[in-house]
């Protein structure tokens, strides 16, 4: 098994209003290991984005613990403090469902990805190889306009990696397509070299045709970055047969199933599971059927 | 049967005399879903927006007509006054908008949303009501609990199905649905495509706008798709879907993921020209893998390759 980046343990959850009561979120156990991607699916209300928020430290479970592992430790996200939770936080990046709503149409791309390495101070940080003293010299020669190229340098070129071009990062969102904003989420959740990256429904706002290009893009980022987890939030069982290792079905709340992805689409054991692939299956041979003929 | 919608040599411009759309024709019967595909620009929605009079600002129809037939008469839509487009709107027309959210007042329960409606016919529109929201597929617990909140208080997809409530209480002639299942998971999305079913199996003639191509292979009797403004290929979905014939579709629907294979799909090389203008000949041959010399300046017309089946591509054959 891969080294250990999350766990999460006795998690529960509940909205506050009356209204919201009949809602309850409880998960007992789940790890998240270097290089795994895990697939949160079920139906909506099911608690899954509700889940990821809780894991990527943006919503605070009414009791429970959500550790993440580093080189120096394991630390708990909601009692860890201001100052150790932003050293934390450059362990993750997200992506969210809507890149229109995602990204600031006011700041241009360059400076919307560079936000990640402002906030971390990267990259001028000492590295763990270096002495403290090379560091600091690192460190001076990284001041004023020398910095600012070298985080340039890395912004453009992870939006190149993505797709993203020279020309289109000093555009502002709106004048990007969907596909494109979608690109440029990316590139700001991985321009900090996270070991987990949490992705919210990231292809479902997209055109069919953009979906393809944006799970592609997913799985070569994947595989260059071995070591990347991902957590991915999906509705879309064959987008998570894509990507997923495993694949963790949510029913009102609570993990109804968690297993290979390969197992949960062949035998599912769980009601939830074995109802939403049936018509999931039914949709997709009515689609297939001369592709299904034909092999 | 009697057509009930029919569209003919329909064209919208936005500013400048940019074409958005341009010369759609369209027929639907009492009973039939027809599923018009595409990607976003593609001219789904401005189609929609433009048989309902709802363009936005800077949009106007340039050429053509929309015809509904009720039992009295037959009417051009684009050539009535406000009060009298009112009163087709809602009664023999439904619409379901795309932006869930905007789509419903705010101030206004989802019961009230949907009695507003019911009143204009006037009768016993509260029970129509309550129809209404079952058959769109909510279930008896959102009627007891959920059906006197607003809409902050409800999920994308109750949301949606009281905007599918709304648009059918007063059992509309023709359903225009904008994008019905994009906030949907695979359970919800059955109900509401059963729902989309059985409505037309009450007769009513459905225009099922959507980027889920298998929404439309699982309820559509006819599938168009549009590429830049234009119909490009349009037949029975069943033939079209299993066999397409213009080289957009083949690409479109070699993006649908599959639950019975893990591989990846291909996507489309480059994009969408945003005006039609842009590109001469063939709007799709920058992007086509079949292009050929006449595709770069001559734009293909549609016509009809087989029986039912027209395609707006040089390289098709029946």
């Amino acid at each position: 098994m891969n080294e250990l980046l999350l766990k999460a343990r006795n998690l529960s959850f509940s909205y506050p209003g009356a209204a919201c009561r009949q809602f309850q979120l409880r998960v007992d156990h789940l790890d998240i290991h270097a290089g795994e991607t895990l697939a949160l699916c079920g139906p909506s209300g099911s608690g899954k984005s509700t889940l990821l928020s809780i894991l990527a430290g943006t919503t605070r479970p009414n009791s429970g613990e959500v550790h993440i592992v580093t080189r120096s430790g394991q630390f708990d996200v909601y009692k860890c403090g201001a100052s150790k939770w932003r050293e934390l936080r450059q362990e993750f990046g997200i992506v969210y469902q809507d890149p229109r709503e995602s990204l600031n149409d006011r700041r241009t791309v360059l400076d919307i990805v560079t936000d990640p390495l402002r906030i971390h101070c990267l990259p001028d940080k000492l590295s763990p190889t270096q002495g403290i003293l090379d560091g600091i010299a690192h460190w001076l020669q990284q001041t004023g306009p020398t910095r600012s190229q070298a985080r340039r340098e890395i912004v453009l070129d992870t939006l190149k990696r993505v797709g993203i071009t020279t020309e289109q990062a000093f555009r502002t969102p709106q004048r990007l397509s969907g596909g494109q904003r979608q690109r440029v989420a990316l590139a700001r959740a991985l321009v900090a070299r996270p070991r987990m990256l949490f992705l919210d429904e990231p292809t479902s706002a997209l055109d069919v045709s953009v979906q393809a290009s944006i799970t592609s893009l997913l799985k070569s980022v994947h595989d260059d970055e071995q070591q990347l987890a991902y957590v991915l939030v999906t509705h879309d069982l064959a987008l998570a047969r894509q990507l997923a290792d495993r694949i963790a079905i949510l029913d009102r709340g609570c993990i109804v199933e968690l297993d290979t992805s390969d197992r949960i689409l062949e035998s599912p054991s769980s009601m939830t599971a074995q109802q939403i692939l049936s018509i999931v299956r039914s949709t997709s041979h009515k689609l297939h059927r001369q592709n299904l003929n034909d092999s | 049967m009697s057509e009930i919608l029919k569209l003919r040599n329909l064209s919208v411009c936005g500013p400048g005399s940019a074409e958005i759309i341009s010369g759609i024709n369209l027929s639907l019967r009492s009973g039939e879903i027809l599923g018009i595909v595409g990607e976003t620009g593609s001219g789904k929605t401005t189609l929609i927006n433009s048989i309902l009079g709802l363009l936005p600002n800077g949009l106007r129809v340039v050429s053509g007509s929309v015809h509904v037939t009720d039992d009295e008469q037959t009417v051009d839509l684009l050539k009535l006054n406000g009060e009298q487009c009112r009163r087709y709107l809602g009664l023999q027309i439904g619409y379901v908008p795309q932006d869930v959210r905007s789509g419903l007042n705010p101030l206004m329960t989802a019961r009230d949303s949907v009695e507003e409606g019911a009143r204009r016919k006037g009768g016993r529109y509260q029970e129509r009501t309550e129809s209404a929201l079952r058959r769109a597929g909510l279930p008896e617990d959102f009627l007891k609990l959920d059906a006197d909140r607003r809409p902050g208080g409800l999920s994308g997809g109750q949301c949606q199905r009281v905007l599918i409530a709304q648009a059918i209480v007063n059992k509309p002639r023709v359903l225009l649905l904008d994008e019905p299942t994009a906030s949907l998971d695979p359970l919800a999305r059955h109900a509401v495509l059963d729902t989309v079913r059985g409505l037309a199996s009450e007769h009513c003639a459905i225009l099922l706008v959507t980027h889920d191509i298998a929404a439309v292979a699982e309820v559509g009797n006819f599938v168009a798709v549009m590429y830049c403004g234009r119909i490009v290929e349009i037949g029975r979905s069943d033939e079209l879907l299993t066999n397409p014939k213009h080289p957009y579709t083949r690409a479109l629907l070699e993006c649908v993921p599959r639950i019975d294979q893990r591989m990846l799909m291909k996507a489309i090389p480059g994009e969408a020209p945003t005006l039609a203008s842009d590109v001469p000949g063939c709007k799709f041959h920058p992007r086509c893998a079949f292009c050929e010399e006449q595709c770069h300046s001559e734009e293909p017309v549609l016509r009809e390759i087989s029986n039912g089946r027209y395609v707006a591509c040089h390289l098709a054959e029946g």
